[in-house]
Protein backbone atom coordinates (compact mmCIF):
# COMPACT_ATOMS: atom_id res chain seq x y z
CA UNK A 1 0.00 0.00 0.00
CA UNK A 2 1.44 3.66 -0.39
CA UNK A 3 2.32 5.51 2.94
CA UNK A 4 -0.66 7.58 2.87
CA UNK A 5 -2.57 4.81 2.99
CA UNK A 6 -1.06 4.33 6.45
CA UNK A 7 -3.22 4.43 9.32
CA UNK A 8 -2.15 6.68 12.21
CA UNK A 9 -0.13 4.84 14.74
CA UNK A 10 0.33 1.95 12.67
CA UNK A 11 3.93 0.43 11.64
CA UNK A 12 5.01 0.05 8.00
CA UNK A 13 7.82 -1.23 6.16
CA UNK A 14 9.18 0.73 2.88
CA UNK A 15 9.21 -1.50 0.68
CA UNK A 16 10.01 0.99 -2.42
CA UNK A 17 9.83 4.55 -3.38
CA UNK A 18 8.87 4.88 -6.55
CA UNK A 19 10.31 8.91 -7.08
CA UNK A 20 12.20 10.27 -10.02
CA UNK A 21 16.08 9.86 -9.58
CA UNK A 22 16.68 13.13 -7.36
CA UNK A 23 13.30 12.98 -5.12
CA UNK A 24 14.09 9.45 -4.39
CA UNK A 25 17.43 10.25 -3.18
CA UNK A 26 16.05 13.08 -0.60
CA UNK A 27 13.44 10.50 0.62
CA UNK A 28 16.29 8.13 1.05
CA UNK A 29 18.75 10.72 2.69
CA UNK A 30 15.78 11.65 5.32
CA UNK A 31 16.32 7.19 6.44
CA UNK A 32 13.62 5.76 4.08
CA UNK A 33 15.62 3.04 3.27
CA UNK A 34 14.26 -0.56 1.98
CA UNK A 35 12.76 -2.43 5.29
CA UNK A 36 12.76 0.71 7.42
CA UNK A 37 9.78 1.31 9.71
CA UNK A 38 7.91 4.38 9.47
CA UNK A 39 4.85 5.07 12.00
CA UNK A 40 2.56 7.94 11.45
CA UNK A 41 2.14 9.93 14.33
CA UNK A 42 -0.11 12.73 13.62
CA UNK A 43 -1.98 14.50 11.13
CA UNK A 44 -2.45 18.24 9.95
CA UNK A 45 -6.21 19.34 11.06
CA UNK A 46 -6.15 20.87 7.38
CA UNK A 47 -5.38 16.62 6.28
CA UNK A 48 -2.37 17.21 4.37
CA UNK A 49 1.38 16.77 5.78
CA UNK A 50 1.49 13.73 8.06
CA UNK A 51 4.13 13.61 10.97
CA UNK A 52 6.09 10.41 10.75
CA UNK A 53 8.37 8.70 12.90
CA UNK A 54 11.41 7.61 11.04
CA UNK A 55 14.63 6.25 13.05
CA UNK A 56 13.56 8.28 15.89
CA UNK A 57 12.72 11.53 14.69
CA UNK A 58 9.49 13.19 13.48
CA UNK A 59 9.56 14.23 10.02
CA UNK A 60 6.28 16.13 8.40
CA UNK A 61 5.73 14.69 4.33
CA UNK A 62 3.33 15.69 2.53
CA UNK A 63 0.92 13.52 0.47
CA UNK A 64 2.74 13.98 -2.80
CA UNK A 65 5.91 12.20 -1.67
CA UNK A 66 4.21 9.63 0.56
CA UNK A 67 2.29 8.38 -2.30
CA UNK A 68 5.78 7.50 -4.06
CA UNK A 69 6.46 5.37 -0.85
CA UNK A 70 5.19 1.63 -0.92
CA UNK A 71 5.03 -0.02 2.32
CA UNK A 72 3.58 -3.36 3.69
CA UNK A 73 1.83 -2.74 7.09
CA UNK A 74 2.92 -5.17 10.03
CA UNK B 1 42.94 17.74 -14.72
CA UNK B 2 42.94 18.17 -18.74
CA UNK B 3 39.46 16.92 -20.68
CA UNK B 4 40.91 13.90 -21.91
CA UNK B 5 42.26 12.66 -18.23
CA UNK B 6 38.78 12.79 -16.98
CA UNK B 7 36.93 11.37 -20.17
CA UNK B 8 39.61 8.78 -19.62
CA UNK B 9 38.41 8.05 -16.09
CA UNK B 10 34.72 8.18 -17.82
CA UNK B 11 34.92 6.01 -19.96
CA UNK B 12 36.55 3.47 -17.48
CA UNK B 13 33.18 3.93 -15.38
CA UNK B 14 31.37 3.34 -18.35
CA UNK B 15 33.19 0.24 -18.87
CA UNK B 16 32.12 -0.93 -15.75
CA UNK B 17 28.49 -0.97 -16.77
CA UNK B 18 26.91 -0.31 -13.86
CA UNK B 19 23.48 1.39 -12.91
CA UNK B 20 24.32 4.75 -11.38
CA UNK B 21 21.05 4.79 -9.27
CA UNK B 22 21.25 1.61 -8.48
CA UNK B 23 24.77 2.06 -7.09
CA UNK B 24 23.55 5.39 -5.13
CA UNK B 25 20.60 3.72 -3.45
CA UNK B 26 22.58 0.68 -2.64
CA UNK B 27 25.20 3.39 -0.86
CA UNK B 28 22.70 5.10 1.35
CA UNK B 29 21.44 1.73 2.37
CA UNK B 30 24.55 0.67 3.28
CA UNK B 31 25.87 3.40 5.13
CA UNK B 32 22.32 3.58 7.30
CA UNK B 33 22.81 -0.27 7.55
CA UNK B 34 26.27 0.66 9.41
CA UNK B 35 24.92 3.42 11.37
CA UNK B 36 21.85 1.06 12.41
CA UNK B 37 24.35 -1.79 13.59
CA UNK B 38 26.93 0.25 15.55
CA UNK B 39 23.79 1.99 17.39
CA UNK B 40 22.12 -1.35 18.28
CA UNK B 41 25.92 -2.82 19.72
CA UNK B 42 26.09 0.28 22.06
CA UNK B 43 22.87 1.85 23.01
CA UNK B 44 20.75 -0.26 25.92
CA UNK B 45 17.04 1.71 25.82
CA UNK B 46 14.44 0.95 28.44
CA UNK B 47 12.09 1.91 26.42
CA UNK B 48 9.07 2.30 28.00
CA UNK B 49 6.05 3.93 24.85
CA UNK B 50 4.37 6.75 27.04
CA UNK B 51 3.01 9.46 25.32
CA UNK B 52 5.32 12.14 26.86
CA UNK B 53 4.22 15.28 27.60
CA UNK B 54 5.20 17.36 24.98
CA UNK B 55 3.82 14.87 22.76
CA UNK B 56 0.29 15.05 24.40
CA UNK B 57 0.98 18.90 23.81
CA UNK B 58 1.46 18.04 20.47
CA UNK B 59 -1.66 16.01 19.60
CA UNK B 60 -3.53 18.88 21.28
CA UNK B 61 -2.09 21.11 18.97
CA UNK B 62 -2.52 19.56 15.98
CA UNK B 63 -5.71 18.44 16.37
CA UNK B 64 -8.73 18.73 14.16
CA UNK B 65 -10.82 20.58 16.05
CA UNK B 66 -8.51 22.12 18.98
CA UNK B 67 -5.63 23.16 16.55
CA UNK B 68 -6.70 26.12 14.52
CA UNK B 69 -8.58 27.83 17.65
CA UNK B 70 -5.28 27.56 19.92
CA UNK B 71 -3.53 28.96 17.35
CA UNK B 72 -5.75 31.51 16.80
CA UNK B 73 -5.66 31.75 20.37
CA UNK B 74 -1.99 31.66 20.53
CA UNK B 75 -1.64 34.37 18.08
CA UNK B 76 -4.29 36.23 19.71
CA UNK B 77 -2.52 36.35 23.20
CA UNK B 78 0.78 37.45 21.67
CA UNK B 79 -1.06 40.63 19.86
CA UNK B 80 -2.79 41.54 23.23
CA UNK B 81 0.31 41.18 24.80
CA UNK B 82 2.03 43.39 22.49
CA UNK B 83 -0.74 45.97 22.05
CA UNK B 84 -1.97 46.31 25.82
CA UNK B 85 1.34 45.58 26.99
CA UNK B 86 3.14 48.72 25.16
CA UNK B 87 0.97 51.06 25.86
CA UNK B 88 2.39 51.54 29.41
CA UNK B 89 5.83 52.26 28.19
CA UNK B 90 4.35 54.12 25.27
CA UNK B 91 2.69 56.20 27.78
CA UNK B 92 6.13 56.73 29.88
CA UNK B 93 8.33 56.86 26.98
CA UNK B 94 5.74 59.88 25.28
CA UNK B 95 6.23 61.61 29.30
CA UNK B 96 9.88 61.28 29.53
CA UNK B 97 10.59 62.60 26.01
CA UNK B 98 8.35 65.05 25.87
CA UNK B 99 9.98 66.42 29.70
CA UNK B 100 12.77 66.54 27.91
CA UNK B 101 11.20 68.97 24.96
CA UNK B 102 10.30 71.44 27.33
CA UNK B 103 13.49 71.48 28.77
CA UNK B 104 14.78 71.99 24.89
CA UNK B 105 12.89 74.52 24.35
CA UNK B 106 13.64 76.29 27.56
CA UNK B 107 16.99 75.92 26.78
CA UNK B 108 16.45 77.26 22.87
CA UNK B 109 14.39 80.42 24.52
CA UNK B 110 17.69 80.82 27.03
CA UNK B 111 19.88 81.12 24.00
CA UNK B 112 17.24 83.68 22.18
CA UNK B 113 17.45 80.68 19.27
CA UNK B 114 15.53 82.27 16.11
CA UNK B 115 11.67 80.82 16.58
CA UNK B 116 12.55 78.82 12.75
CA UNK B 117 15.46 77.11 14.72
CA UNK B 118 13.53 76.38 17.06
CA UNK B 119 10.31 74.96 14.84
CA UNK B 120 12.57 73.24 12.27
CA UNK B 121 14.83 71.17 15.22
CA UNK B 122 12.39 70.88 18.31
CA UNK B 123 8.79 71.18 16.93
CA UNK B 124 9.91 69.23 13.71
CA UNK B 125 12.67 66.92 14.14
CA UNK B 126 12.77 66.29 17.71
CA UNK B 127 8.92 66.03 18.65
CA UNK B 128 8.51 63.53 15.50
CA UNK B 129 11.39 61.30 16.82
CA UNK B 130 10.11 61.19 20.03
CA UNK B 131 6.79 60.20 18.77
CA UNK B 132 8.01 57.39 16.35
CA UNK B 133 10.43 56.31 19.44
CA UNK B 134 7.44 56.18 22.25
CA UNK B 135 4.88 54.38 19.69
CA UNK B 136 7.30 51.61 18.11
CA UNK B 137 9.91 51.19 20.02
CA UNK B 138 7.59 49.43 22.76
CA UNK B 139 5.20 46.71 20.76
CA UNK B 140 8.54 46.23 18.69
CA UNK B 141 10.76 45.06 22.36
CA UNK B 142 8.09 42.92 23.21
CA UNK B 143 6.65 41.83 19.76
CA UNK B 144 9.70 40.21 18.52
CA UNK B 145 11.34 38.46 21.83
CA UNK B 146 8.02 36.46 22.24
CA UNK B 147 8.34 35.74 18.93
CA UNK B 148 11.48 34.44 19.48
CA UNK B 149 10.26 32.94 22.25
CA UNK B 150 7.84 30.71 20.62
CA UNK B 151 9.98 30.04 18.34
CA UNK B 152 12.39 28.55 20.24
CA UNK B 153 9.66 26.71 21.93
CA UNK B 154 8.85 25.20 18.52
CA UNK B 155 5.41 26.55 18.40
CA UNK B 156 6.48 27.97 14.95
CA UNK B 157 6.69 24.87 13.26
CA UNK B 158 3.69 23.75 14.44
CA UNK B 159 1.74 26.49 13.10
CA UNK B 160 3.91 25.35 9.79
CA UNK B 161 2.58 21.79 9.73
CA UNK B 162 -1.15 22.84 10.44
CA UNK B 163 -0.96 25.74 7.60
CA UNK B 164 1.00 24.49 4.74
CA UNK B 165 -1.71 22.87 2.77
CA UNK B 166 -3.20 26.74 2.97
CA UNK B 167 0.69 27.50 2.02
CA UNK B 168 0.74 25.47 -0.88
CA UNK B 169 -2.72 25.91 -2.21
CA UNK B 170 -1.81 29.32 -2.46
CA UNK B 171 1.17 28.90 -4.13
CA UNK B 172 -0.36 26.46 -6.43
CA UNK B 173 -2.23 29.33 -7.63
CA UNK B 174 0.32 31.15 -9.24
CA UNK C 1 54.70 21.45 7.67
CA UNK C 2 52.46 20.57 10.43
CA UNK C 3 48.55 20.48 10.46
CA UNK C 4 48.23 24.54 11.15
CA UNK C 5 47.34 25.36 7.81
CA UNK C 6 50.56 26.57 6.61
CA UNK C 7 50.55 25.59 2.92
CA UNK C 8 49.32 28.58 1.35
CA UNK C 9 46.99 26.42 -0.92
CA UNK C 10 44.29 25.62 1.97
CA UNK C 11 44.52 29.39 3.26
CA UNK C 12 43.55 30.39 -0.63
CA UNK C 13 41.15 27.50 -0.74
CA UNK C 14 39.16 28.75 2.80
CA UNK C 15 39.67 31.99 1.54
CA UNK C 16 36.84 31.35 -1.23
CA UNK C 17 34.75 29.89 1.51
CA UNK C 18 34.82 33.50 3.53
CA UNK C 19 37.10 31.77 5.94
CA UNK C 20 39.93 34.50 6.75
CA UNK C 21 43.32 32.23 5.83
CA UNK C 22 45.18 34.99 6.72
CA UNK C 23 44.53 34.48 10.47
CA UNK C 24 46.68 31.12 9.86
CA UNK C 25 44.06 29.82 13.07
CA UNK C 26 43.41 25.85 12.73
CA UNK C 27 39.47 25.70 11.31
CA UNK C 28 37.08 23.67 13.34
CA UNK C 29 33.99 23.11 11.43
CA UNK C 30 30.51 21.74 13.32
CA UNK C 31 28.24 19.66 11.40
CA UNK C 32 25.20 17.92 12.54
CA UNK C 33 21.78 16.92 11.63
CA UNK C 34 19.20 19.97 12.36
CA UNK C 35 17.77 20.54 16.35
CA UNK C 36 20.94 18.67 17.81
CA UNK C 37 22.32 22.17 19.87
CA UNK C 38 24.59 22.44 17.22
CA UNK C 39 23.90 26.47 17.34
CA UNK C 40 24.19 25.90 21.24
CA UNK C 41 27.45 24.30 21.03
CA UNK C 42 29.00 26.66 18.53
CA UNK C 43 27.68 29.76 21.20
CA UNK C 44 29.17 28.08 23.61
CA UNK C 45 32.66 27.81 22.42
CA UNK C 46 32.55 30.93 20.79
CA UNK C 47 30.86 33.13 22.96
CA UNK C 48 30.22 36.67 21.69
CA UNK C 49 33.38 36.39 19.37
CA UNK C 50 31.25 35.60 16.79
CA UNK C 51 30.35 36.36 12.58
CA UNK C 52 27.32 36.13 10.59
CA UNK C 53 27.49 36.28 6.86
CA UNK C 54 26.84 34.56 4.09
CA UNK C 55 28.56 31.19 2.64
CA UNK C 56 30.10 32.89 -0.70
CA UNK C 57 26.81 32.90 -3.64
CA UNK C 58 24.71 30.95 -1.40
CA UNK C 59 21.84 32.47 0.70
CA UNK C 60 22.82 30.30 3.11
CA UNK C 61 23.59 31.87 6.38
CA UNK C 62 27.15 31.10 7.77
CA UNK C 63 28.68 31.93 11.32
CA UNK C 64 31.69 31.43 12.13
CA UNK C 65 33.43 32.52 15.49
CA UNK C 66 36.22 32.01 17.29
CA UNK C 67 38.03 30.97 20.88
CA UNK C 68 41.48 30.85 22.47
CA UNK C 69 42.42 27.91 23.90
CA UNK C 70 46.12 27.32 26.03
CA UNK C 71 46.83 30.45 24.12
CA UNK C 72 46.15 29.24 20.41
CA UNK C 73 43.01 31.32 18.78
CA UNK C 74 40.70 28.48 16.74
CA UNK C 75 38.52 29.71 14.20
CA UNK C 76 34.96 27.16 14.50
CA UNK C 77 32.64 27.60 11.58
CA UNK C 78 29.55 26.31 12.04
CA UNK C 79 28.37 24.08 8.84
CA UNK C 80 24.11 24.35 7.99
CA UNK C 81 22.66 21.50 9.77
CA UNK C 82 22.02 18.33 7.56
CA UNK C 83 20.92 14.70 8.07
CA UNK C 84 23.50 13.62 5.17
CA UNK C 85 26.68 15.03 2.89
CA UNK C 86 24.95 13.12 -0.71
CA UNK C 87 24.71 16.94 -1.66
CA UNK C 88 21.34 16.65 -2.59
CA UNK C 89 20.42 20.18 -0.96
CA UNK C 90 22.02 23.18 -1.27
CA UNK C 91 22.70 22.78 2.69
CA UNK C 92 24.27 19.51 2.55
CA UNK C 93 26.43 20.81 -0.79
CA UNK C 94 28.29 23.49 1.01
CA UNK C 95 28.92 21.19 3.93
CA UNK C 96 30.11 18.57 1.62
CA UNK C 97 32.63 20.87 -0.11
CA UNK C 98 33.54 22.59 3.13
CA UNK C 99 34.96 19.53 4.56
CA UNK C 100 36.22 18.10 1.31
CA UNK C 101 37.99 21.67 0.09
CA UNK C 102 38.91 23.99 2.88
CA UNK C 103 39.90 20.40 4.98
CA UNK C 104 39.41 22.05 8.37
CA UNK C 105 41.66 20.80 11.21
CA UNK C 106 39.25 19.43 13.17
CA UNK C 107 35.59 18.20 12.38
CA UNK C 108 33.03 18.01 15.00
CA UNK C 109 30.13 16.30 14.57
CA UNK C 110 27.25 17.06 17.09
CA UNK C 111 25.38 14.57 17.37
CA UNK C 112 21.35 13.78 19.40
CA UNK C 113 22.07 11.61 22.32
CA UNK C 114 18.81 10.69 22.17
CA UNK C 115 18.96 9.59 18.40
CA UNK C 116 22.27 8.28 17.52
CA UNK C 117 21.08 6.10 14.83
CA UNK C 118 20.20 8.81 12.72
CA UNK C 119 23.13 11.06 13.61
CA UNK C 120 26.00 8.35 13.00
CA UNK C 121 24.61 8.44 9.38
CA UNK C 122 26.10 11.87 8.78
CA UNK C 123 29.13 11.08 10.84
CA UNK C 124 30.35 8.24 8.79
CA UNK C 125 29.75 10.17 5.70
CA UNK C 126 32.09 12.69 7.37
CA UNK C 127 34.76 10.21 8.20
CA UNK C 128 34.86 9.12 4.61
CA UNK C 129 35.76 12.84 3.56
CA UNK C 130 38.49 13.78 6.99
CA UNK C 131 40.27 11.89 9.68
CA UNK C 132 39.89 14.22 11.78
CA UNK C 133 36.74 13.86 13.59
CA UNK C 134 35.56 13.88 17.06
CA UNK C 135 31.73 12.63 17.59
CA UNK C 136 30.24 15.14 20.43
CA UNK C 137 27.51 13.26 22.15
CA UNK C 138 25.12 15.92 23.10
CA UNK C 139 21.78 16.34 24.51
CA UNK C 140 23.24 13.74 27.01
CA UNK C 141 21.32 14.63 30.42
CA UNK C 142 17.89 14.15 27.43
CA UNK C 143 19.00 10.95 27.12
CA UNK C 144 19.57 10.38 30.83
CA UNK C 145 16.21 10.97 31.76
CA UNK C 146 14.73 9.12 28.38
CA UNK C 147 16.37 6.37 29.86
CA UNK C 148 18.89 5.73 27.12
CA UNK C 149 22.15 4.27 28.09
CA UNK C 150 24.70 4.56 25.71
CA UNK C 151 28.12 2.62 25.90
CA UNK C 152 30.86 5.09 25.22
CA UNK C 153 33.67 2.73 25.17
CA UNK C 154 31.98 0.63 23.01
CA UNK C 155 30.84 3.23 20.39
CA UNK C 156 34.58 4.81 20.16
CA UNK C 157 35.92 1.36 19.83
CA UNK C 158 33.58 0.45 16.85
CA UNK C 159 33.96 4.18 15.17
CA UNK C 160 37.50 4.76 15.98
CA UNK C 161 37.13 8.36 17.00
CA UNK C 162 37.36 10.57 19.99
CA UNK C 163 33.92 11.25 21.52
CA UNK C 164 32.73 14.17 23.84
CA UNK C 165 29.82 13.61 25.85
CA UNK C 166 28.61 17.10 26.10
CA UNK C 167 25.52 19.24 27.69
CA UNK C 168 26.03 22.06 25.87
CA UNK C 169 22.72 24.20 27.33
CA UNK C 170 24.91 23.94 30.74
CA UNK C 171 28.39 24.18 29.21
CA UNK C 172 28.69 20.84 30.80
CA UNK C 173 32.10 19.29 28.46
CA UNK C 174 32.49 22.16 26.17
CA UNK C 175 36.25 22.50 27.37
CA UNK C 176 36.70 18.68 27.29
CA UNK C 177 35.66 19.24 23.49
CA UNK C 178 38.27 22.13 23.33
CA UNK C 179 41.18 19.96 24.80
CA UNK C 180 40.29 16.91 22.32
CA UNK C 181 40.16 19.38 19.40
CA UNK C 182 43.63 20.63 20.99
CA UNK C 183 45.07 17.27 20.57
CA UNK C 184 44.36 16.42 17.48
CA UNK C 185 45.49 19.91 16.27
CA UNK C 186 48.60 19.19 17.87
CA UNK C 187 48.64 15.74 16.22
CA UNK C 188 49.64 14.65 19.71
CA UNK C 189 46.52 11.75 18.91
CA UNK C 190 46.75 9.86 15.39
CA UNK C 191 42.83 8.83 14.22
CA UNK C 192 41.80 6.41 11.65
CA UNK C 193 37.98 6.55 11.87
CA UNK C 194 35.93 3.72 10.60
CA UNK C 195 34.96 3.77 7.19
CA UNK C 196 32.19 2.55 5.83
CA UNK C 197 32.48 -1.34 4.12
CA UNK C 198 30.19 -1.26 1.01
CA UNK C 199 28.70 -4.20 -0.57
CA UNK C 200 31.19 -6.22 -2.31
CA UNK C 201 29.71 -4.97 -5.79
CA UNK C 202 30.47 -1.75 -4.88
CA UNK C 203 34.06 -2.31 -3.45
CA UNK C 204 34.96 -4.06 -6.14
CA UNK C 205 34.14 -1.32 -8.20
CA UNK C 206 35.89 1.12 -6.28
CA UNK C 207 38.88 -1.07 -6.62
CA UNK C 208 39.34 -0.75 -10.19
CA UNK C 209 38.66 2.98 -10.30
CA UNK C 210 41.21 4.29 -7.13
CA UNK C 211 44.26 2.84 -9.45
CA UNK C 212 42.31 4.87 -12.37
CA UNK C 213 42.42 7.72 -10.97
CA UNK C 214 45.70 7.77 -9.19
CA UNK C 215 47.44 7.10 -12.57
CA UNK C 216 45.67 10.21 -14.20
CA UNK C 217 46.14 12.47 -11.22
CA UNK C 218 49.17 11.68 -9.22
CA UNK C 219 49.06 15.18 -7.22
CA UNK C 220 45.31 14.82 -6.65
CA UNK C 221 45.28 12.44 -3.36
CA UNK C 222 47.31 15.16 -1.65
CA UNK C 223 43.66 17.26 -2.00
CA UNK C 224 41.06 15.25 -1.37
CA UNK C 225 40.42 11.74 -0.26
CA UNK C 226 40.59 9.46 -3.97
CA UNK C 227 38.29 6.68 -2.50
CA UNK C 228 35.74 9.14 -1.63
CA UNK C 229 36.22 10.34 -5.36
CA UNK C 230 35.46 7.35 -6.73
CA UNK C 231 32.74 6.46 -4.91
CA UNK C 232 31.11 9.94 -6.30
CA UNK C 233 31.97 8.77 -9.57
CA UNK C 234 30.55 5.50 -9.14
CA UNK C 235 27.11 7.08 -7.96
CA UNK C 236 26.77 9.08 -11.55
CA UNK C 237 28.31 12.48 -10.64
CA UNK C 238 29.73 13.65 -13.61
CA UNK C 239 30.04 17.22 -12.10
CA UNK C 240 32.72 16.21 -9.60
CA UNK C 241 35.72 17.33 -11.30
CA UNK C 242 34.09 20.44 -12.39
CA UNK C 243 33.92 21.12 -8.37
CA UNK C 244 37.09 20.45 -8.38
CA UNK C 245 38.85 22.51 -11.10
CA UNK C 246 36.33 25.65 -9.86
CA UNK C 247 37.65 25.07 -6.15
CA UNK C 248 41.58 24.48 -7.28
CA UNK C 249 40.37 27.42 -9.94
CA UNK C 250 39.74 29.91 -7.63
CA UNK C 251 43.01 28.85 -5.92
CA UNK C 252 44.74 29.48 -9.19
CA UNK C 253 43.31 33.07 -9.75
CA UNK C 254 43.62 33.61 -5.97
CA UNK C 255 47.43 32.89 -5.95
CA UNK C 256 47.86 35.30 -9.09
CA UNK C 257 46.55 37.78 -7.53
CA UNK C 258 48.41 37.81 -4.85
CA UNK C 259 51.42 37.63 -6.73
CA UNK C 260 50.86 40.73 -8.57
CA UNK C 261 49.99 42.22 -5.22
CA UNK C 262 53.41 41.56 -3.59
Amino acid sequence: MKLTELPLKKIGEVVDIMADPNKKRRLLDLGLTEGTEVIPKRRSPSGDPTAFLIRGTIIALRSEETDLIEVEKK
Amino acid sequence: MSRQQQSTIFSKIDNLDINHEQIRDEMVKDIYDTAEEIAERNIASSEVEKESWGEKFDTLLTSKCLGFPMMLLMLGIVFWVTIVGANYPSAMLAKFLFWIEGHLSNLFVALQAPEWLHGMLIKGVYRTLAWVISVMLPPMAIFFPIFTLLEDLGLLPRVAFNLDNFFKKAGGQW
Amino acid sequence: MGLTAQSSGVNLLRESFNIDGDKNNPVVALAGNPNTGKSTVFNGLTGLKQHTGNWPGKTVTQAKGYYTYLSQEYTVVDLPGTYSLLASSIEEQIARDFICFAQPEVTVVIADATNLERNLNLLLQVTELSERVVLCLNLMDEAERKNIKIDLNGLATDLQVPIVPTIARDEKGLSDLKKVIDKIVNQEVQLDPIKIKYSSKIEEKVEKIVPELNKQFPNLRKNINIRWLALRLLEGDRTIFETLEECYDVNLKNKKVVERRQ
